[in-house]
């Protein structure tokens, strides 16, 4: 039985042109490369941080 | 030996296969690029078979282990003009172009389509009224909905999503035979679309009976999307496997009304013809007779006037020339007069010599005669009879008047 209300949920308003032209660019998928390059990037941010968190703890120590 | 340059971003890589710049493996990039050319590959297989919803899943996979592969962005972006969806469509050509600007047929998409403002103004136009149609269907105005959605299909007929909310409307206004007709349209141009498969099912539709809607109109059209944008295999590109049987005679009702809407518009040139001719026609035998007969009613009207401003001219022309006889007359009659007073002149002339000649003699004798008075009278007496003689040849004409003639000689 089809159910009108959740099948009514699956339409998403269609995008005219105007407001395709504000947001084109920022909208583009994310490929692999770009997903593994933020990671790297992520990785590397927390590699500083817990370096960072290593010599102020040896730092305490001493 | 060369150096190598790294596929993402050119810069240099180093003997692990590492680019010093980004840090990305050439392998990985290498397995990304593998992988996104075989989603590839399968959406076109499945463009071709008329999969466009699968086609569709496919090439987004595609672009998401390559978002730089071109080929994929531009069959997403034809089918997703197929569908109806232009914006997307134009979304994903201008990331083409974006991308890679030279020797990229999204250049010539998004051309063609700028050729044509009226057409993007239409579809936008018809995605507006989607979206209006949308909210009535939410608010269950399901007459002011199905008015709106007819407008939309009415602007842009590849609309699926308009074709299935209308179908979804029917089955609620539980006209299952008009919903079907419209999902019919959107299994003919997307044979996968897995919500119309849904509805098909819902309504009891048989597989047999989804399959045989499927194949009608189904290849040519997809055909025709390929032809008209001139995808073609390249060399080393794996071709569609063709899953299903050849072209069968006698399935084509769908077909059939899509050549009729052709024919239509083919013929519009000839009804335009056929038009002008009626329109000459109209003008030939309803309006030519009275700018005829105005034109004739002028040309009389003109040459009446003309002829009463020769018939003037003649009569003026008439009177100068008996003007002209009498003057001549006149002058000739002058001539001959003046001819009449010259002789007359000459006459008198001649009558003057003579005269003076006469009174030169008469003189020579009156001397004569006084000066032989003095000396002889009585013997001269008969040389002043002679004299006399000769003073009275001159007749008619006294000695005063002698004596004037000679004064005013």
């Amino acid at each position: 039985m089809i159910d009108f209300e959740e099948e009514l949920k699956r339409f998403s308003p269609s995008l005219e042109v105007s407001a395709a032209d504000e947001d084109l660019y920022k909208n583009d998928l994310k490929d692999i490369t770009d997903i593994v390059l933020q990671m790297t990037a992520d990785l590397r941010d927390e590699q500083i941080l817990v370096e960072a968190e290593d010599t102020a703890s040896s730092k305490e120590e001493e | 030996m060369a150096e190598k340059t790294c596929i993402y971003c050119g810069g240099q890589v180093d003997e692990n296969g590492y680019c010093l710049s980004c840090k990305l493996s050439q392998d990985f990039l290498r397995k990304a690029g593998n992988t996104s050319l075989y989603y590839y590959n399968i959406g076109l297989d499945r463009a071709r078979m008329g999969n466009l919803t699968g086609a569709r899943e496919s090439l987004v996979m595609s672009l998401r282990y390559n978002k730089t592969n071109i080929d994929a962005r531009n069959l997403l972006g034809l089918i997703c003009y197929q569908m109806g969806d232009t914006v997307e469509a134009i979304r994903h050509w201008v990331m083409s172009v974006n991308y890679r600007p030279e020797a990229n047929a999204a250049v010539r998409y998004l051309k063609e389509l700028r050729e044509k403002p009226k057409t993007i103004e239409k579809e936008n136009d018809a995605a507006r009224t989607f979206n209006i149609a949308l909210d009535h269907a939410k608010r269950k105005e399901f007459d002011l909905a199905v008015i709106q959605l007819k407008k939309c299909l009415s602007e842009n007929k590849r609309f699926l999503q308009a074709y299935l909310l209308m179908a979804l409307i029917e089955i609620e206004c539980k006209k299952p035979g008009t919903a079907k007709k419209y999902i019919a349209r959107v299994i003919s141009v997307d044979r996968n679309n897995p919500t119309a498969l849904h509805f098909l099912r819902e309504l009891g539709t048989s597989e047999d009976a989804i399959n045989r809607m499927a194949e009608d109109g189904q290849e040519e059209d997809s055909e025709a999307l390929f032809n008209y944008y001139g995808m073609e295999l390249r060399p080393g590109e794996r071709p569609a496997r063709k899953i299903f049987p050849e072209k069968k005679e006698g399935r084509r009702n769908l077909q059939r009304d899509n050549r009729k809407e052709q024919n239509l518009t083919r013929f519009s040139n000839i009804y335009m013809l056929v038009g002008i001719i009626i329109g000459a026609a109209v003008f030939f035998f309803l309006l030519a007779p009275g700018i005829r007969q105005k034109a004739d009613t002028k040309q009389q009207t003109m040459e009446t006037n003309y002829n009463e401003t020769l018939a003037s001219k003649n009569s003026e022309i008439e009177s100068l020339t008996q003007a002209v006889t009498t003057l001549s007359e006149q002058n000739q009659a002058f001539a001959s007069s003046t001819d009449a007073m010259q002789g007359t002149i000459d006459d008198l002339t001649g009558e003057v010599e003579s005269l003076k000649q006469s009174i030169a003699n008469g003189t020579a004798v009156v001397t004569s005669q006084s000066e032989s008075t003095a000396e002889d009278t009585d013997a001269d007496e008969e040389t002043n009879e002679a004299a006399n003689r000769n003073n009275a040849n001159v007749e008619g004409i006294s000695q005063d008047e002698i004596q004037n003639m000679i004064q005013s000689e």
